[in-house]
């Protein structure tokens, strides 16, 4: 099934904010207001009044200036376009009743200085006028509104991407400096080891030495294939980056819209009230209030059933578009329908401009949902991505918590443990055989086969039961029901249970000794897709007014996404999520 | 005949079989445990009347932990850690954390077993001697830091910058400042000097816990 792309919702509430918002009278508005000023003189007047084109276009330049010169006189005086400035309703209808009332009149004078304007069209051009500059410049606001709230979204999550791309390169810088000590540790903790056991050893067999460098390559060897090899998560990073670039840039091409979402009634209403009373105004001038009303009544209630009754119609770009279209189309009939059952029937060439006009605006408003719909979409996966980038940077993090483990265990566990047993056993021999030797080289051997399973020895379950254990007699610890699905997902990540095991560890051991505990309840649930919820409530002391950060909220810090620890009911609580 | 019962609690097998021996050789009678959980276990099976207790003993809890726990159940055991840690602030605790009759040594100072069995003797008798707590030893590494101290060295030395420390802590950066800077006066580190103040930090604290990145 193609992916849904979802539409933001348009309010009446957002359209009157962003009419009366610094963006309304910004240069690149009154930019855009021109060709659509333009375009309306040359769509509703030619046909119907006389006139020709030169003189038309003249009349739709005065219309214009007069417009642009009124909002220009607002913008520097009482609406100046500067970001951050509260909408002001009030003053900007003021500032567009007047520039719409000069504009009417602007054009009414000129035409009937030509010889080209009736007298009759005073009136509704001095309504039509107030109303089309609401409405279309409401139109542009909105959706300039809409691209500067996309930007500047879309900055702040690369601002944020970036600090988590940052923020992952030095945790994968850190993953590469330990990979390096590691060997580096290895072959200092060997060297030495090794130079023991020779010394001690001198009336031994000659290959002691080569088989000690063995040895050391047996170590280092496994070691550096192991951690050198790449990371699973490298993958992972390439794919989100790539999310990201498609997001920034924009560039998805909704699969399928919500035929619905594309039709904006209230944006219609606004852009048809000019035409409407235009065309009321031409059939019907003693009544051009009453067949207003009406016909914009039929307009708003006609576009506002199309767009509940295809709001769940999931469709591909195409049929969207057609779908809008026919829609505009129906809804003019409907008001010409309407209109005519009241005794305001159109003129044949009115009713086809309005249609025409119907047509244009509904493509208009298809356009803004459109690119409003893409913006969406690149808000979305750019959310979506930087939320991926934080799971993923706390999934590193758990990993280079991991590998200092591992680095340790390998050298202090069973390497290093062999090393001083073999060298307790031969300071008490005073002879050392063959057999003996060759017991030193086994137990080396043994303890370098156990590098492959440094860690997943022990799961998350066995970790809770030791420490259920460990406890016994001296406090309390209820273990959590974990759901055979919520264990198989913890226990496939060794990573996330290892991380897990140690906070679960640490709380309790921190309630125990700091906070006297004697009841300890340990929790674990899948609180998204990739967290862990792990909860650790104690009745303990109560934590002090300011805890020092210590050993324990730095093992926190490092593997956890997110950790809290408060008191809540009588109980310490510390809650924490980890990336899984 | 055994007359003393101790569980040695050590997760390389090597070393506990080793440790074992060295002990029934000496007259104890040795139960092992590779973990925590297993010592647990085998103190309610067997009331054992000593402890020989690693720290580190992989995933789950502690060395330290079971000694905590050993406190509130069976405050008489004695009890002697035998550890690669220098001594309790590497693992974020402080001395007097610990026990107070115990006995504390380095594994890399065990090559006479006997100093083992004259610990556990010890602590069997109530009779630790200074020798036998290398982790109170003015030789020790890094011995003259204090907890704090420590654990911002290690932070440093994880490659943290005073800001980043002071929002792991929840103070300032001025006050990290100090820290750091008494801490490369402790150390004896000239600031002033050719190099990296920070990195000859970071490479003592290395060298101090033996345990590159580790546990920090």
């Amino acid at each position: 099934m193609s992916e849904k792309f979802s539409t933001p919702k348009t309010s009446l509430r957002e359209a009157i904010n962003n009419a009366s918002g610094p963006v309304a009278l910004s240069n690149r508005v009154l930019l855009q207001f021109a060709p659509i000023s333009f375009m309306l003189v040359l769509v509703s007047n030619p046909s119907r009044l006389s006139g020709s084109y030169i003189e038309w276009i003249l009349l739709a330049a005065v219309g214009l200036i007069a417009t642009v010169a009124v909002l220009l006189t607002f913008r520097a005086t009482v609406l100046p376009s500067v970001t951050g400035r509260e909408p002001r309703p009030f003053m900007s209808s003021i500032a567009y009743t007047v520039a719409g009332a000069v504009r009417g009149t602007a054009v009414y004078l000129t035409g009937a200085a030509l010889g080209i304007m009736p007298p009759g069209e005073f009136i509704f051009r001095l309504i039509g006028g107030p109303l089309f500059v609401y409405g279309a410049i409401s139109m542009l606001a909105i959706f300039n509104a809409s691209r500067i709230r996309h930007e500047k979204t879309l900055a702040e999550l690369e601002i944020e991407k970036a600090e988590l791309d940052e923020l992952r390169g030095g945790i994968r810088e850190r993953i590469r400096l330990q990979r390096a000590d590691l060997l580096k540790r290895v072959q200092g903790v060997l060297a030495p080891a090794v130079e023991e056991v020779k010394t001690q050893l001198q009336s031994s067999p000659s290959d002691l030495s080569l088989r000690l460098r063995d040895v050391v390559e047996t170590v280092v060897r496994p070691l550096s294939h192991d951690i050198g090899k790449g990371s699973k998560v490298d993958q992972e990073v390439s794919s989100i980056s790539n999310r990201a670039a498609f997001a920034a840039a924009k560039s998805r091409f909704p699969a399928t819209l919500s035929a619905g979402s594309m039709i904006v009634p209230e944006l219609l209403f606004f852009a048809t009230a000019s035409i409407a009373i235009t065309a009321t105004a031409i059939n019907f001038p003693g009544e051009v209030l009453q067949g207003s009303v009406l016909s914009l009544l039929a307009v708003f209630v006609g576009y506002k059933f199309f767009q509940k009754a295809f709001a769940k119609v999931w469709v591909p770009f195409v049929f969207a578009l057609l779908i809008s279209i026919l829609a505009s189309v129906a809804v003019s009939f409907f008001t010409e329908i309407v209109l005519a059952l009241f005794g305001y029937d159109l003129e044949n060439y009115l009713f086809w401009q309005f249609v025409l006009s119907q047509v244009v605006l509904t493509l208009i408003t298809f356009y803004m949902q459109f690119l409003r719909t893409q913006r969406q979409d690149a808000e979305l996966e750019m959310t979506r991505v930087v939320s991926d980038l934080a799971i993923l940077n706390s999934q590193l993090r758990q990993e280079v918590w991991l590998n200092r483990r591992r680095i340790a265990s390998i050298l202090h566990g069973s390497v290093q443990a062999a090393l001083y047993a073999s060298a307790i056993r031969l300071a008490k021999i005073e002879s050392p055989t063959a057999a003996d030797i060759e017991a030193v080289q086994n137990d080396i051997s043994l303890a370098i086969s156990k590098l492959e399973t440094v860690d997943g020895a022990e799961t998350l379950s066995d970790v809770l039961e030791q420490i259920h254990a460990v406890w016994e007699g001296a406090v309390e610890v209820q273990l959590p029901q974990l759901s055979p699905e919520l264990k198989a997902k913890i226990e496939a990540n060794t990573v996330a249970s290892a991380c897990a095991a140690e906070i679960v560890r640490e709380a309790v051991s921190n309630a125990v000794k700091h906070g006297k505990a004697e009841h300890v309840v340990i929790e674990l649930e899948q609180t998204g897709a990739h967290l862990l919820g792990i909860t650790v409530s104690n009745d303990g002391q109560p934590l002090p007014a300011e805890v020092e950060a210590g050993y324990g909220s730095s093992i926190m810090d490092e593997v956890a996404f997110t950790w809290q620890l408060e008191n809540r009911g009588g109980f310490t609580v510390l809650g924490a999520a980890i990336a899984i | 005949m055994y007359s003393r019962h101790v569980v040695v609690v050590e997760d390389e097998a090597l070393l506990r079989d080793l440790i074992a021996k060295t002990l029934e050789s000496s007259g104890f009678e040795v139960t092992t445990a590779a973990n925590a959980a297993d010592a647990a276990r085998a103190f309610k099976a067997h009331d054992p009347d000593a402890v020989v207790l690693d720290v580190e003993l992989g995933p789950g809890p502690t060395g330290f932990d079971f000694a905590e726990s050993l406190q509130k159940t069976a405050p008489d055991v004695g009890i002697v850690f035998l550890t690669n840690l220098p001594d309790a602030r590497f693992a974020g605790k402080e001395t007097k954390e610990l026990p107070s009759k115990i006995a504390y040594l380095r594994k890399s100072q065990l090559i006479d077993s006997n100093e083992l069995v004259d610990a556990l003797e010890a602590v069997l008798h109530d009779s630790v001697i200074a020798g036998q707590r290398h982790d109170l030893q003015s030789s020790r590494p890094l011995a003259s830091l204090s907890k704090k101290q420590i654990l911002v060295l290690q932070l440093l030395a994880m490659g943290y910058t005073n800001s980043q420390i002071a929002d792991k802590r929840g103070t300032t950066v001025r006050a990290v400042e100090g820290i750091v800077s008494r801490i490369f006066q402790a150390l004896e580190i000239d600031v002033q000097a050719e190099g990296n103040a920070r990195v000859e930090a970071a490479a003592t604290y290395l060298r101090a816990s033996g345990k590159s990145l580790s546990d920090i």
